[in-house]
């Protein structure tokens, strides 16, 4: 009689994905064949794996790993059960043994490319960027049409400002899986970061072309469009992205900005008000909304917002600065000289400037 | 029927909407003799006073003219005089409302009603009917007859477009009345004030004057005032007294960087001249007129010192030619001749700055080279504006640029004075809200809009869900720098703290030049001087019977404003008086001497010439960055290369011992260095322990 095929759960790169908010539903499980070392392994050991694969299923991880042991015990070059023993390990926090195991698949077998990634998976989260980058393109190079892998090494030349080679992983990623709105939203931020606004602003238009719902996507993109200075298409996109997600307090606070520098101050007024409405312990709405009252002369609110900013966040730079401007203009100079002296330890260069070169250092 | 009230309606609101002119006519006012009486004998009295020779009392005859007016408000010539009287007087700006009545009233009132609207409307700030009534006027006169007419109107026209522009990017300033210690219900004007503000002197018009009299005008004689400011306030304003004020008019015009000289008016019976008088502690000598150069036949009603004292800006009448008919005000420069005691060698500034209208009201900023000035002419909104003009390295002037609205308004702007911080300024002013009459205000440049800062934040990674904060490019700053720094202070015995007359010398380190000398004043001890920025200076004060002291210090290039205060306590030629030698320069870790040392060792050699006696010690100091023994080593170098010098001037080595201290004796400790919040603290307090000084160890 005919064995079943044994299976293998990615059960840890599902609960990686879900913390990052990735739907990866199609990959929830994958059976594999294991057509190299099958003839190799003993029907027992074979019965044991499936199992350790059951009780990987049921969620029952310390059996799981008993019985992985068990088969590895009878095959002592058994890849594939060290490899679900990994995850077991790894679903019972056991790093260490999570490691070794998978470390000890990929020795028997190079190709098991789901072992290097969870090995840089366990690299990234130890912040061993490097290490992890190196498995990632292990993985990549024993299963090159995987969009993840690609994907997940972009992310991290990305974060280590590599935005030339990110820039070509979200690349590989897309063209692997085309409708990845993660793909093109990240690649539009590489874009962005790399300065190749137009780039940017078709990534992030595909991205939100393949999930309308996007919100992050929409935001980007109507930031990049304000970094070009396209205010209107600025606010177009905040709006769209407001239009998924109305209570989204980032989405607020970029489009009052926008229309901060579309000199329309009081509706800019009312974004950072509502951005604060959502979210009150918002320092940023609060020193933008100071901002914006300074522009109207209303400068007794701009203090008020920047008291509140700096009851947040007591190490908010600019948040001194602008009060300081509020305060020099209510004519309580000594208050904005000792606002402006903070603000410039706290590295805000103007501050300094102003700081310097004026009435405070004649105090 | 129906219609035919509506049409009545409509008629009786159409006549009532048309005033009529209303004629001081008995036969109109039947019902009212008595007060028709008392009208027309008002009205007669006011037309007295408004044909008064040789000017006119609008003043004077504004209430009786407003009083006729009461009775009978549509008389259209009532209405015209009444603006006339408003246009002469500090409320121009009321004049419109009764040119306009008198012209809606009766539109032939006079042949130049449309030139009046529009000088009502100019002065009211509502350019576009100005310009519009002006040219009104202008297709009233005869372009052969009328020439200056037509003239003078296209000036205003051009006056109301400056208007226009002006007024579209208004200067950011506070203007703030100077209060109740300086200004009364009577006139203030025409102040004047040393470099540094801490002294005030203007001219008013207020009972208790020195003459206790008034004018063939009414008004009291003027007099001058003087205000200290203490605690950033201007304290009671006093009346300076004799000599300065006489029973006639006395005027300020000018004051010294250090307030130690004053220039006053003095009208001279209508010839109008410069006076000077000097200060020695807190008493003013009796106002002596300038030279015949400066003080023609002609008038002079205003003039300013360079901060070096070596130059006067006045301003004259006088013709090119110097004989015949006064021609516009224009401004002059005068060189002082030390040796004669004269000002001399007479320039009018060039056609940059003096224009074929009158130029007055000038003050020489304590930079040195802007020159503030009001003109006719150039871009005026309006009467005289306020200008300036900076003197550039080649000596020619800079275009002149108007200061701007709402310093400047459609109205007469003079006296404007700016302290040597740039920011701070003060003019005359006649406001509504003031205390009544011309009042002194205070201006505070605000500068360029001091732009707010913002935070945006993006997730730029879905897979990451972390917010990144956008980077923000903090925006460029414009700053308009002061481009130079007060130094001021007190000379005192440092034991008895008695004020000591000593004689100061400020050197340009760069040039090894002596930039300033001047005493500090003989009874308060006290000095003041202003100095350009970008440069490192030494200081240099000596007095008879004391060891010499110097500083030294840095005013950076792209610092604003600063005032340095240096009370020198001067050290008798005592045994154990140390002295620091601030002007005393090695390179970076060597010890051989750089150049600009000279001026500093050659005042040490002097004053070992002059005390053959005494026997010193020359120390080096270091700051306590480096290695001990290195800095030990460097010190000990450093104060034999000091004594190498004056040996090689002559000085006996038996008179000379050296040592070197290295970090031992700090001035500044590193406990206290610690303490200070900004690094340029911390390195000045470096510089401090770096030094070499020297100690009088026998004598």
């Amino acid at each position: 009689m005919k064995k079943p095929l044994y299976k293998l759960v990615i059960c840890c790169t599902v609960l990686f994905f879900s913390q990052i908010q990735i739907s990866w539903s199609q990959d929830a499980e994958t059976i594999v064949e294991d057509s190299t070392s099958q003839n190799l392994i003993s029907i027992e050991a074979q019965e044991k794996f499936n199992a350790g694969v059951e009780a990987l299923e049921s969620k029952n991880y310390e059996q799981a790993v008993d019985a992985f042991s068990e088969a590895i015990t009878l095959a002592p070059e058994f890849s594939k059960a060290f490899l679900n023993r990994g995850y077991a390990y790894t679903e019972l926090k056991n790093t260490e043994k999570a490691v070794s195991d998978f470390t000890r698949s990929v020795e028997l077998d190079p190709t098991l490319h789901q072992a290097f990634f969870e090995l840089a998976l366990i690299a990234e989260n130890s912040d061993q960027t490097e290490k992890a980058v190196e498995f990632y393109s292990q993985a990549i190079r024993a299963k090159g049409d995987n969009y993840k892998y690609y994907y997940q090494r972009g992310l991290l030349y990305f974060e280590a400002e590599d935005y030339e080679k990110a820039k070509e992983d979200f690349t590989s990623s897309v063209s692997l899986k085309k409708d990845f709105a993660f793909g093109y939203n990240e690649r539009g931020s590489t874009n962005r970061m790399l300065e190749q606004y137009d780039e940017a602003i078709k990534d992030y238009q595909l991205a939100t072309l393949h999930d309308d719902k996007l919100v992050i996507a929409f935001n980007n993109l109507g930031s990049v469009y304000r970094k070009k200075g396209e205010l209107d298409n600025a606010i177009r996109a905040y709006d769209n992205a407001l239009k998924a997600e109305p209570k989204n307090h980032l989405s607020l606070n970029n489009r009052g900005y926008a229309k901060f520098e579309k000199g329309n101050y009081a509706a800019a007024i009312e974004d950072f008000k509502a951005a604060v409405q959502i979210k009150s312990d918002y320092a940023y709405a609060y020193n933008n909304l100071a901002a914006a009252h300074i522009k109207l002369e209303q400068f007794k609110e701009a203090e008020s917002a920047c008291d509140k900013a700096i009851g947040i966040d007591n190490e908010y730079g600019y948040a001194y600065y602008n009060r300081g401007v509020a305060k020099e203009m209510l004519r309580n100079v000594s208050g904005a000289c000792n606002d402006w002296l903070r603000a410039a330890e706290l590295g805000v260069a103007a501050a300094q400037t102003y700081y310097k070169n004026s009435d405070c250092n004649n105090q | 029927m129906k219609n035919l009230n509506i049409l009545l309606a409509f008629l009786f609101f159409s006549f009532a909407s048309i005033a009529q002119n209303v004629e001081f006519d008995k036969n109109l006012f039947k019902d009212k003799k008595d007060e028709f009486k008392a009208a027309v004998k008002n009205l007669d009295e006011g037309n007295k006073l408004l044909d008064y020779a040789p000017f006119p009392l609008y003043k004077q005859a504004l209430p009786f003219f407003e009083a006729a007016n009461e009775f009978n408000p549509n008389n259209a010539d009532l209405n015209f005089k009444i603006g006339l009287c408003h246009l002469n007087s500090n409320m121009k700006f009321k004049a419109l409302e009764y040119f306009e009545k008198a012209y809606k009233l009766q539109p032939t009132v006079n042949t130049e009603i449309q030139y009046y609207i529009g000088r009502g409307s100019q002065l009211s700030q509502q350019w576009d009917k100005a310009i519009k009534a002006y040219e009104a006027f202008k297709n009233t006169l005869n372009t052969k007859t009328d020439m200056e007419r037509i003239m003078e109107t296209s000036k205003h026209i051009e006056e109301c477009r400056n208007g226009k522009k002006l007024m579209v990017k208004p200067v950011r300033v506070w203007i703030d009345n100077m209060g109740k210690n300086i200004n009364s219900q009577y006139p203030e004007y025409g102040m004047i004030m040393n470099a540094d503000g801490s002294e005030i002197y203007f001219t008013s018009r207020r009972p208790n004057s020195a003459g206790n009299s008034s004018d063939d005008f009414g008004g009291y004689f003027e007099d001058i005032y003087m205000s200290e400011e203490a605690n950033k306030e201007y304290q009671a304003a006093k009346n300076v007294g004799e000599p300065i004020n006489t029973k006639g008019h006395d005027a300020t015009v000018a004051l010294s960087p250090d307030g130690s000289k004053m220039l006053v008016y003095i009208d001279d019976k209508g010839d109008g001249n410069i006076y000077e008088s000097v200060r020695k502690g807190s008493e003013w000598s009796k106002p002596k007129k300038l030279n015949s150069e400066i003080c023609s036949p002609y008038h002079e009603p205003s003039a300013w010192y360079s901060p070096d004292m070596r130059k006067l800006y006045f301003v004259s009448d006088r013709p090119l030619s110097g004989k015949g008919a006064p021609k516009d005000k224009d401004i002059y420069v005068a060189s002082w001749d030390a040796k004669k005691e004269i000002w001399t060698n007479i320039e009018r500034l060039p056609e940059t700055v003096n224009t074929p209208y009158d130029e007055d009201g000038i003050f020489m900023h304590p930079d040195g080279k802007t020159l503030y000035f009001s003109s006719k002419g150039h871009s005026t909104i309006g009467g005289y504006d306020i200008f300036y003009s900076v003197r550039q390295d080649d000596n020619s002037w800079s275009t002149p640029v108007n200061i701007g609205y709402p310093i400047n308004t459609p109205d007469d702007d003079v006296f404007f004075v700016v302290a040597a911080n740039g920011k701070d300024a003060y003019m005359t002013s006649f406001r509504e809200d003031g205390m009544g009459e011309k009042d002194l205000y205070k201006i505070t440049f605000l500068g360029e809009e001091k732009q707010p800062m913002l935070n945006t934040e993006d997730i730029l990674l879905a897979g990451k869900g972390v917010t990144m904060r956008e980077k923000v490019i903090e925006p460029k700053i414009e700053i308009k720098r002061s481009s130079l720094s007060l130094l001021k202070g007190i000379i005192r015995d440092n034991k008895t703290k008695a004020p000591v007359m000593a004689a100061i010398e400020v050197i340009d380190n760069e040039k090894n030049e002596i930039i300033a000398e001047f005493n500090s004043d003989p009874v308060t001890g006290k000095y003041m001087v202003s100095l350009p920025a970008g440069k490192n200076y030494g200081i240099a004060v000596k007095a008879e019977g004391y060891l010499f002291h110097s500083e030294n210090f840095d005013i950076p290039k792209e610092s604003d404003y600063q005032e340095y205060e240096k009370n020198v306590d001067l050290k008798k030629v005592e045994v154990g008086e140390v002295i620091v030698l601030r002007n005393i320069f090695f390179d970076l870790n060597k010890y051989s001497l750089r150049p600009e040392s000279q001026n500093e060792l050659d005042r040490l050699t002097k004053l070992l010439n002059d005390n053959p006696s005494i026997r010193i010690q020359i120390s080096g100091h270091t700051d306590s960055r480096g290695s001990d023994s290195y800095n030990k080593d460097l010190s000990h170098n450093r104060a034999k290369a000091v004594v190498d010098y004056l040996i090689d001037k002559g000085i006996s080595s038996g008179r000379l011992e050296y040592q070197g201290y290295g970090e031992e004796q700090p001035i500044v400790t590193d406990t206290e260095i610690a303490k200070l919040r900004l690094p340029q603290d911390k390195e000045d307090a470096h510089q401090s322990n770096r030094r070499t000084e020297f100690k009088i160890i026998s004598k």
